[in-house]
């Protein structure tokens, strides 16, 4: 399985539409987060998109990319 | 470092653990953006836990360790785990500082931004996309294209709620040429409206409301940052760096938000005041034009749970 369901309902949309409706979605994650992270959202099956991300996470650590301090609870105030 | 999977194994065995003692609790945010297929480099989990549970999920995180570490709030900030102050927007945080990395749980009694009742949007142990989206309308930019890539897939999936997460300007534009919107759904977002009508102001509309609500969410973690520095002082007094179980550095947290905590700063300022305030403010400081305001959607549909 490539991505998990959004519904438990079968969709009633022809296969034509479906098909144009997801060519619109690969353009607007090409555009937002280019052709790569494209692929890994698209094209990967879940695995793989977990393996993925575990090696920008690694990434990151290598090159010292701090992670995000999400507010306010990541940080503490001065006294 | 701990895999994704193996993180994933962990929170999906807490949730599906709450469920099994009868609580109603789902996984949201970046973990949940992962399973509906758009990447992110998350390594917290955002839980979604319904606060009249709060007790079983305390107790479960108390007995639940990690190489031998125990799970304790994070930092002296966090606001306890308590359902007086989570209806009022307040959220608890937690960690797990293993030696192959800290883990970190962010708990919601209420899903920041939810125009209804999230538990309504469960969709197997995570949140509905719809919930996701709301919860990511954030100041951070970083969270805006997974809005849209979460409405996108919506539409796909013919759930029309997707119409209101989608705030990329091509995409509507090529969505709507290929699909209805309902008019429901155009009435209460007028942008779409333009978008339909190839109005060159669209674009602008979409920023808009983009850009207000990341201007509310800013002036909200002003209200509440505020209302945090006395409650952070009496936490850190009260702890005194001891070394305290979960169980008792909840008692402590209890008793310093009674004391310096409101337990629902947001209304209590002005819930309208608060949208009026980010309107004005956008304006003054010529991120928008005031013409822009005209294409809002009505957001206090957002705050209602706040008023409750």
């Amino acid at each position: 399985m490539k991505r998990a369901p959004l519904t438990y309902r079968r969709t009633t949309l022809p296969k034509e539409k479906i098909a144009r409706l997801r060519e619109i979605e690969r353009d607007f994650h090409v555009r937002a987060f280019g052709e790569e992270l494209a692929r890994v959202n698209l094209d990967l099956t879940k695995e793989e998109r977990h393996c993925y991300i575990d090696w920008m996470r690694e990434t990151a650590r290598r090159h010292g990319v701090k992670a995000e301090q999400r507010f306010p609870y990541d940080r503490e105030f001065e006294e | 470092m701990i895999s994704y999977a193996e993180l994933e194994r962990f929170y999906e065995g807490l949730v599906m653990k709450l469920r099994e003692r009868g609580v109603v609790c789902a996984i949201t945010s970046g973990m949940a953006c992962v399973h509906y297929g758009v990447a992110e480099t998350t390594k917290d989990c955002d839980l979604l836990c319904h606060s009249g549970s709060f007790n079983v999920l305390l107790d479960l995180l108390g007995e639940t360790e990690i190489s031998g570490h125990r799970c304790g709030y994070r930092g002296n900030l966090s606001p306890p785990l308590d359902a007086r102050w989570h209806r009022g927007g307040w959220t608890s945080h937690f960690e797990w500082v293993a030696p192959t990395g800290a883990l970190t749980l962010d708990v919601f009694g209420h899903a920041l931004r939810e125009s209804s009742p999230w538990p309504r949007d469960v969709f197997g142990l995570y949140a509905g996309p719809h919930t996701v989206a709301q919860m990511k309308r954030t100041n951070r930019d970083k969270d805006w294209p997974f809005i849209t890539a979460l409405g996108t897939r919506m539409v796909e999936a013919d759930d029309e709620r997707g119409w209101l997460h989608v705030f990329d300007a091509n995409a509507l534009a090529e969505l709507l040429k290929e699909h209805d919107c309902p008019p429901d759904i155009v009435a209460v977002r007028p942008a779409i409206r333009l978008v339909q009508e190839t109005d060159p102001r669209a674009a602008g509309a979409l920023n808009a409301e983009r850009k207000l609500w990341a201007e509310h969410d800013r002036l909200r973690i002003k209200i509440l940052e505020r209302h945090l520095r006395p409650y952070v002082s009496a936490v850190r007094r009260a702890r005194a760096g001891r070394d305290l179980s979960l169980l008792a550095d909840h008692a402590v947290r209890v008793e310093c938000a009674g004391q310096h905590l409101p337990e629902n700063p947001l209304r209590d300022y002005g819930l309208e005041k608060i949208v009026a305030e980010a309107k004005a403010g956008l304006v003054e400081t010529g991120v928008l034009p005031e013409s822009a305001l005209t294409w809002l959607p009505d957001v206090m549909i957002y705050f209602k749970w706040l008023e409750t």
